[in-house]
């Protein structure tokens, strides 16, 4: 059944280009048991993937288990639970789920994975074969920070997401509220590619509210997860999906995080895994800021600004980008037919771009009058490209 | 017996008063009959002193004096000089015929002198409307009684000038000749003051505009704003960018400012456009008028000027609430037990008020500690009628921020503002006139609002741009019915400072910029945000 043409699970994302560990129906199957009970709680077994392929540790005896582990408590455990676990009929529901499963061992499968402590049995893909395909060949930077995210933060993961989307390059975060989603939004509005990288099964949208963000990035991009579908998220999930991120990335952007931050999890997994990390400067004093400036003292890359960040992105992972660039709007220069009111509208919005500010601010950057300012902010705002961030502060909208 | 024509004062209006004096044997004693008040029956022993000390001593014997109508309440101490007069006419210090067309008005001081009262200007217009030949006035308040056309006024310093000038045809020329003189004297020392200027004020440029708007076409405005942002700093300069008082308004304000006894009577008419800032305690009476007898509120006293009402919702929902009627019609009525009594209450609303309670919302540094609760029903004091009256809603920025912000060179002054708002004024009523229907006075008309949308576009002269542009702010849910009359109004108002008949959709865009925001500020710098 596994086995059968045309199946799901059976599809191999990625087979042509290096089949130089084929991958078997055994190894499939054992590779999925894993995947099941290292979700069941037993995830130090993945340990073993290191040295040992998921047919031999399916397979192995108590004996070879606890040689292999150094008599880890949870073997046992294992055991029972690999006892109780049956994943021939498991593939089915992952299927039923729209989802892929990329075994250990694979083509799909990220040789960089095998590099972490706890490198993953398998990954959870809900893709098209095609957007796949192209993730595992194209670069990867991950856009990672806080869900609590201040305006700048979130204008400024937008503008990275857009910056990296217009040179090809794969946006990958973690779908969750803050700069995650706006890093995926901006990377999705320029016309790019962004995958996702759950800490629930790949299958289940969380946060809820994020569902048409999901609906977006799977059926234009890449979803996975290590862990099968509709298991829900837990607290202990997300740092583990951080890691994931950190290995399926080539690099991590840190856009504003706080001194506890899943997100610093993710920069220093990156570290571990000699990536680079890039870091947004942020106002001192301020506790959204104090994790990623703490990167920057202790020797991150300072993104200077969104475009030369994909340059030194470019530069640091020698990353061919991927074709693209032709699907990437213009947002060139206006036509020379504008009123003045779009003009004004256009100044302003240029004059916004540095932070919000008032309307006298305004029209003293952009260098037109008080009142040209506050007619072209009536028209930006009615068509939701400003909104109003305090009394008498336009800021433009994230939208 | 003799008599005398005398005032009495409802609301910012006086009636005629027959003060009638009759003498006969009896007992020594004065008795006033005739609904006097309080003051007016204690009219009896300033008059008897007073003429005492003038060397007119009264008869001792029984003197009766009637005010009539009699079911007219008299209020004040302006009857003394008209009863001295009459008193001293019924004892044969004068002729009979000499009080014949003769009206006066006036308090006495125990030596004689008199002092100039409350509401000489109504007193002075009800005497010309009755056509007396005479009216006696304490020289002070001359320059108020002369500001009414066709009065025949005559200034006294005390009762014996005044006497003198009954008795004697002569005499009373020479004094009508003295009053004209000082007058003259009086015209050359009056200075204009109009108050605090619009260039004392750096940056502000996005308020000082609004000011400017809200000038021109009689809007009321909002600020919102944090504390120390600079609101009743603009707002005390509104008055110096309205036009100058015509005749007309000066003769309104001083009507009711003298009624309240806050005008100096040698100051003539009034020159300066009011400013009323009434304490966010003020209760309800205090703001439309009331009293016994009823006396201007605020809203009055700021009549044809600026009512200023800084921390706006912490007015009592009641007062708010009683704004309606003035915004709507620019009066007030007072309705009592005896009768309504109407003011004259058109004035420009401005506002101030806290982005939240505590004024600390989305304040870059501080931190706002107001519950979702508070919020709401702070805000909420501005929906309703009168919410929906103000046109013009401004964020007034922190002064730190605006102060360091403004460059280029100096800003207009409050002359050169005045003179655009002026000729928007006179351009609207050009234009008013043009379309051949009465221009709806210089409020943000009520009458507007009653047309129907496609009418009025026409009329006001929306090209083609305007209206898409407003068709897309209604599609959009930004302004709905009411928000799209006053988009409409604030930008024809806009277009009337250019000078143009048509309104661009720069205007409109302008307009938009203006109109309540809903207070709904978005991304917050502290809060989470979704995505």
């Amino acid at each position: 059944m596994v086995n059968a043409p045309g199946s799901a699970t059976t599809r191999t994302y990625a087979m042509g280009r290096q089949a130089d560990r084929p991958t078997s129906p055994g190894s499939l199957e054992a590779a999925l048991g894993l995947a099941l009970v290292a979700a069941e709680g037993t995830r130090g077994v993945l340990g073993l993937l290191r040295r040992h392929s998921p047919e031999e540790v399916w397979a192995a005896g108590r004996r070879d288990l606890l040689e292999w582990t150094e008599g880890r408590p949870w073997v046992d455990r294992f055991i029972d639970l690999r006892s109780r676990t049956f994943p021939r009929e498991a593939s089915s529901a992952v299927a039923a789920a729209g989802l892929v499963f990329i075994p250990w061992g694979s083509a799909g499968y990220e040789a960089d994975l095998l590099a972490l402590d706890l490198p993953p049995a398998g990954l959870f893909v809900k893709a098209t074969p095609d957007a796949f395909d192209q993730f595992s060949v194209g670069a990867r930077v991950a856009v990672v920070g806080t869900r609590k995210a201040s305006d700048y933060g979130l204008r400024v993961a937008r503008a990275i997401g857009r910056a990296f989307a217009e040179r090809g390059v794969w946006v990958v975060s973690g779908l969750a509220l803050g700069i995650d989603g706006r890093a995926h939004r901006g990377c999705l509005e320029a016309g790019g590619r962004s995958a996702a990288v759950l800490g629930c099964g790949a299958d289940v949208i969380y946060p809820r509210r994020h569902r048409e963000l999901y609906e977006r990035v799977s059926s234009e991009g890449v979803i996975l997860s290590e862990l099968p579908p509709g298991v829900r998220p837990a607290p202990w999930s997300f740092p583990e999906r951080n890691r994931l991120l950190a290995a399926i990335s080539h690099a991590v952007v840190v856009v504003e995080a706080p001194r506890r931050s899943g997100a610093l999890i993710t920069a220093h997994r990156a570290l571990d895994l000699g990536r680079e990390v890039f870091a947004v400067p942020g106002r001192v004093q301020e506790s959204v800021n104090e994790g990623s400036n703490r990167l920057l003292y202790d020797g991150a890359t300072m993104c200077l600004d969104p475009a030369s960040l994909v340059e030194d992105f470019l530069r640091f992972t020698r990353k061919e980008t991927s074709p693209f660039l032709s699907g990437v709007r213009d947002h060139g220069s206006a036509d020379s037919g504008e009123s003045g009111l779009e003009q004004a509208g256009r100044l302003a919005v240029m004059a916004l771009s540095a932070g919000p500010c008032s309307v006298d601010a305004v029209a003293g950057v952009a260098g037109i009058t008080s009142r040209e300012a506050s007619a072209a902010l009536g028209l930006l705002e009615l068509r939701g490209q400003v909104v109003r961030v305090s009394p008498g502060t336009y800021g433009l909208s994230e939208r | 017996m003799a008599a005398v024509r005398a005032y009495a004062l409802i609301g910012t209006g006086a009636v005629g008063v027959q003060v009638e004096a009759h003498v006969r044997p009896g007992l020594p004693g004065v008795s006033v009959v005739g609904l006097p008040g309080v003051a007016v029956r204690e009219a009896r022993e300033r008059v008897r002193s007073g003429a005492a000390s003038t060397g007119l001593p009264l008869p001792t014997q029984r003197i009766t004096v009637n005010l009539s109508p009699a079911d007219v309440k008299k209020e004040g101490p302006g009857f003394d000089l008209p009863v001295a007069l009459a008193v001293l006419a019924a004892s044969g210090y004068m002729g009979t015929g000499a009080l014949q067309g003769v009206g006066a008005m006036g308090e006495l001081a125990l030596d004689g002198r008199v002092r100039p009262i409350h509401g000489m200007l109504s007193m002075a217009e009800a005497a010309r409307d009755e056509g007396l030949r005479l009216l006696v006035v304490p020289l002070v308040g001359l320059a108020e009684a002369c500001a009414v056309d066709g009065v025949h006024a005559v200034g006294v310093r005390d009762l014996r000038e005044a006497v003198m000038l009954l008795r004697d045809a002569e005499k009373c020329d020479r004094f009508l000749e003295r009053g004209r003189r000082w007058l003259r004297a009086r015209k050359n020392v009056v200075t204009i003051d109009r108050g605090p200027d619009l260039a004392d004020i750096a940056g502000q440029r996005h308020a000082k505009r609004a000011l400017e708007v809200a000038a021109a076409g009689g809007h009321h405005l909002m600020m919102v704003g944090p504390p120390g942002a600079g609101k009743t700093m603009l707002a005390r300069r509104l008055p110096s960018v309205l036009p100058l008082l015509d005749a007309g308004e000066a003769l309104e304000v001083t009507r009711v400012w003298s009624v309240a006894g806050l005008h100096r009577a040698e100051a003539g008419l009034a020159t300066q456009r009011p400013f009323r800032a009434p304490h966010n305690s003020a209760s309800r009476a205090a703001i439309i008028g009331g009293g016994s007898p009823p006396r201007p509120g605020e809203a009055s006293l700021a009549h044809r000027g600026v009512l200023f009402m800084d921390e706006f919702p912490e007015f009592g929902r009641d007062v708010i609430e009683s704004l309606r009627q003035p915004l709507e019609e620019g009066l007030v009525v007072i309705s009592r037990k005896a009768g309504s009594l109407t003011l004259p209450a058109a004035f420009t609303l401005v506002g101030a008020m806290n982005p939240c309670p505590c004024g600390n919302l989305m304040h870059p540094e501080r931190v706002c500690r107001c519950t979702a609760d508070m919020l709401d029903r702070y805000r909420g004091r501005l929906s309703g009628a009168v919410g929906d009256r103000i046109d013009l809603f401004i964020d007034v920025p922190p002064l730190e921020l605006s102060a360091f912000e403004s460059s280029g060179g100096l800003d207009d002054d409050s002359a050169v503002v005045r003179a655009r708002v002026e000729s928007a004024r006179s351009y609207r009523l050009e234009r008013e006139a043009f379309l051949g229907t009465p221009p709806p006075g210089s409020e943000s008309g009520s009458t507007v609002g009653q047309s129907h949308p496609a009418r009025l576009e026409a009329r006001l002269g929306l090209s083609e741009s305007a209206r898409s542009l407003l068709r897309e702010a209604i599609s959009r849910h930004v302004v709905g019915g009411r928000g799209y009359v006053r988009a409409l109004t604030v930008a024809r108002t806009l277009a009337d400072l250019d000078c143009v008949a048509g309104i661009s959709a720069e205007h409109v865009a302008e307009a938009l910029s203006l109109r309540d925001p809903g207070y709904e500020y978005r991304g917050a710098s502290s809060a989470a945000v979704s995505w």
